[in-house]
């Protein structure tokens, strides 16, 4: 086992970096004076591994992981009050629980079933229909419609394009055997992370994994990725027509396909530079919000994973295109002319702030914790980073993250 | 620091809520102004809070008070409405880092807090009425949100029950306005609502984190210093329970149907929460409940189906997302859970539910979001109550006073929003 606290002199906080013999990384927080604990419990699996099995099959996993052949996991977090929950993203799944009283107790119930799956033809079935609904609701969200028809546009071939949920009909493929051969390749200790964050201790942490997972080299490793997919978008241009009173749109702008994810320094510049040029501090955002193309939903996001580099705007408009254009003209504007210096300076200290704020939620240190794993950098490097980023970089950047000829507009608009 | 909460009673009918700890790296301060919802004014209050926040007298434009918020680490301020039984919420809240993360010295949250005060008693108005340009964009914003509320079938389906429900009482009122209202707010019109809310509403100013609360509730004292209080009575009905069941469909294009069920909760006051809150929760609440682990789990008939009280009306929701031919099942199967609760629930269940209410309220002080979203439920009660006292209040909960409570609920009405396939 290995052990390294990793400290911070400006948050005057630290935390600890252990290396479990299982080959199981763990992180642990003890935040002083906090009176309730968030543990979470990762895989670097998600719905873009679907290479071979149905789509949505990690997601369907993720469902049935809290079972077992006499009690499911959620009975027994009733009897300690917990409140436990999972999640599936396109690169990774999640189990967590946070709680007041019993972390002991708790931790070991995540571990125990996330580590022992169940899964027998009769509880699919039943599974199906559940997920079934699940994305029949998602079907009717308009936001959830335009992200996805943005993203099958933009990839021609990357499984980014893919709902995290798959569809009704490549679920009802979904078999026990495939659930079992998944949890060998992806459930591997070596592939997972474990973070925990608040009232807890190493000590508190390592005696319930000693007692769960044994101290045995586990076998499996890392998974790692490849993917092909062509510079070009696949479409400049989707829509679809809902039961929506206002147009809803999202424009992304597509990047060259690398397989490893970015790094953090690249993903807060491309996020800092998003607020610099088209945030809330801008002449520009002002202008699109005084003369009512925009409403404040209107937003950027730096959308990044493994073999996916996308930026995105998304928001409510009656004039879609008219946003879409505004949007293109203004970078090609700030590519000639470069990033104020005021602005850059601003937004940088603005972000500076954000970073801070957010050292006090558990629940996003703990997300935060198990992604830094899988991403390859440090929890507190976001500081130092936003205290040296420069505007030279920032304006070198640029040109790589928006190629104004190689993006797609997807629109969802009301039915007539 | 103290870790305690405190009130300190400032003006007539206006309170500073605090809660100061050096645990976090961040301050948290909200306005909170109640003031009667009522269909003939909820139009102009409800654009109060969009409206002050876009400009102060030193901060004129919108882009010049987020310049000043960006210089301020980042500070943020969110404008926001809000039901409270038949009292209409008007809040701003916003969210700072710690002064000893500034880069010089600034004392960071004495200057968001003088900003937030700003925002609330320096808007950028001419005379007696707000600046057309402003009021012009904030109009149009009013309606988008409107609108756009509409997009989310869940949130729509829910405000239709609660319209159907209360029909005739102010309570049916969407707090986000009319359409017609929004329209035909003018500058004066809405600085005379801005006036009145300020002056006879009801107020509350949380704090949270490490903020010296004395020195904002000093701060606050000197901005009320020229207003002359006259503070409304805020008043809510409450209705026992229910009469003749009603029930209405409706039809949208939509892939999923979404059924809402509107409970009387046989509630006669405060005293009654508690075990209100217990029974809801073993009813529908947690993944332990009897509409989680039978309607969902074991009869696989939605992703979804489940139940909340609010408690400022005396009323129980469950929401379900359902297909069209599933309704009828689940709309009988609900009500088998509620006579299960009254008559057949057990000491487990009661346990769980119990410890669930209680772990939750043990993490209430480790957020100062959650801190003043804790404050800000209790903004009508003449107490505050701590996390420990509630925690207290519900673990003395019996398993008779639950299956009392479950007996006294009574069915209202039915709403079902009905997928439609589209005709070509």
């Amino acid at each position: 086992m290995e052990l390294r606290e990793i400290k911070n002199e400006l948050l005057d906080s630290s935390y600890f970096e252990i290396t479990h013999d299982t080959g199981l990384k763990i992180f642990v927080y003890p935040k002083t004076g906090y009176s309730s604990t968030y543990a979470i419990f990762g895989t670097d699996y998600g719905s873009i591994d679907a290479d071979g099995i149905p789509n949505g099959t990690a997601h369907f996993l993720e469902h049935k992981l809290f079972e077992s052949d006499e009690v499911d996991a959620f009975q027994l977090f009733a009897q300690t009050g917990a409140n436990a929950n999972a999640y599936t993203t396109f690169d990774r799944t999640c189990y967590l629980f946070s709680c007041g009283d019993n972390f002991k107790e708790n931790l070991k119930i995540l571990l125990d079933f996330v580590t022992h799956p169940y899964f027998t033809e009769e509880t699919v079935r039943k599974e199906q229909g559940i997920i079934g609904q699940e994305i029949r609701m998602y079907q009717d969200e308009p936001s959830w419609q335009v992200l996805f028809n943005l993203l099958r546009a933009a990839y021609q071939k990357h499984p980014v394009r893919i709902d995290i949920a798959g569809t009704v009909e490549s679920i009802a493929d979904i078999t026990a055997d495939m659930l079992y051969s998944c949890i060998d390749k992806f459930y591997s200790l070596g592939n997972m992370a474990l973070a925990c964050v608040g009232n807890t201790s190493v000590e508190e942490v390592l005696a319930v994994v000693d007692e769960v997972l044994g101290t045995d080299k586990a076998s499996g490793a890392r998974v790692t990725r490849h993917f092909d997919e062509p510079y070009e978008v696949g479409q400049a241009y989707i829509e679809e027509h809902m039961a929506v009173a206002m147009p809803q749109f999202a424009l992304g702008f597509k990047e060259p396909t690398y397989d490893e994810r970015p790094s953090l320094r690249e993903k807060l510049l491309s996020t800092l530079i998003l607020d610099c040029v088209f945030g809330e501090t801008t002449e520009f955002y002002n202008k699109l919000l005084d003369d009512g193309y925009i409403s404040p939903s209107f937003g950027g996001e730096y959308f990044t994973g493994p073999g996916f580099r996308l930026t995105m705007f998304t928001g409510d408009s009656r004039e879609p295109q008219y946003v879409a254009e505004e949007i293109k003209l203004r970078i090609k504007d700030v590519i000639a002319n470069g990033i104020n210096e005021d602005d850059f300076e601003r937004v940088r200290r603005s972000h500076y702030g954000r970073a801070i704020m957010d050292y006090n939620d558990i629940d996003g240190l703990a997300n935060e914790l198990v992604l830094s794993s899988f991403e390859g950098f440090k929890l507190f490097d976001e500081i130092d980073v936003y205290k040296s980023i420069t505007l030279e970089e920032a304006n070198e950047r640029l040109k790589e993250q928006f190629d104004v000829n190689n993006c797609t507009l997807s629109v969802v608009l009301p039915k007539e | 620091m103290k870790n305690t909460f405190t009130t300190v009673e400032v003006a007539s009918g206006v309170r500073v809520c605090s809660y100061e700890t050096d645990r976090f790296t961040t301050g948290r301060i909200s306005f909170n102004i109640a003031v009667p919802l009522d269909p003939n004014s909820v139009s102009n209050n409800t654009m109060i809070p969009f409206i002050l926040n876009r400009s102060t007298k030193e901060y004129p434009s919108y882009l010049e008070l987020n310049k000043k918020l960006a210089s301020l680490y980042g500070a943020t301020l969110t404008p926001s409405v809000a039901k409270y039984g038949d009292s209409l919420v008007l809040r701003i809240a916003m969210s700072m880092i710690g002064n000893k993360f500034s880069f010089d010295d600034e004392d960071i949250l004495l200057s968001c807090a003088k900003l937030l005060f700003d925002v609330i008693f320096s808007p950028n108005v001419s005379g007696d009425a707000f600046l057309e340009s402003e009021v012009e964009a904030e109009r149009r914003l009013a309606i988008e949100r409107l609108i756009t509320e509409k997009n989310d079938k869940r949130r729509y389906a829910l405000n239709r029950m609660i319209e159907e429900m209360f029909a005739g009482e102010p309570y049916a009122s969407n707090v986000l306005g009319t359409e017609e209202g929004i329209a035909s707010v003018t500058c004066e019109s809405l600085y005379s609502a801005y006036k009145a809310a300020i002056t006879s509403g009801r107020i509350q100013v949380n704090i949270a984190g490490s903020v010296d609360a004395t020195a904002v509730a000093d701060l606050l004292s000197s901005y009320l210093d020229s207003i002359e209080r006259n503070p409304v009575m805020l008043f809510t009905s409450v209705q026992y329970e229910a009469d003749e069941p009603r029930r209405v469909e409706e039809e949208l294009v939509v892939n999923q149907g979404k059924l809402v069920m509107g409970f009387r909760a046989g509630m006669m006051d405060e005293s009654d929460y508690p075990k209100i809150k217990v029974m809801c929760d073993l009813f529908g609440g947690g993944t332990y409940s009897r509409l989680f682990s039978v309607v969902r789990e074991q009869m696989s008939l939605c992703y979804y189906c489940s139940a909340r009280v609010f408690k400022n009306k005396g009323f129980i929701v469950v929401q379900s997302g359902i297909e069209n031919e599933n309704a009828e099942t689940a709309i009988v199967e609900i009500q088998n859970q509620l006579k299960y609760v009254a008559e057949n629930a057990t000491e487990d269940d009661l346990m769980m539910s119990k410890r669930s209410i209680i772990d939750t309220s043990k993490t209430v002080c480790d957020t100062p979001e959650d801190i003043d979203g804790w404050l800000f439920s209790q903004i009508m009660d003449d107490e505050i109550e701590t996390p420990e006292q509630h925690a207290e209040r519900i673990n003395a909960i019996t398993l008779d006073e639950v299956k009392e409570a479950a007996a006294a609920v009574t069915l209202d009405t039915i709403y079902l929003l009905i997928g439609k396939e589209e005709v070509e």
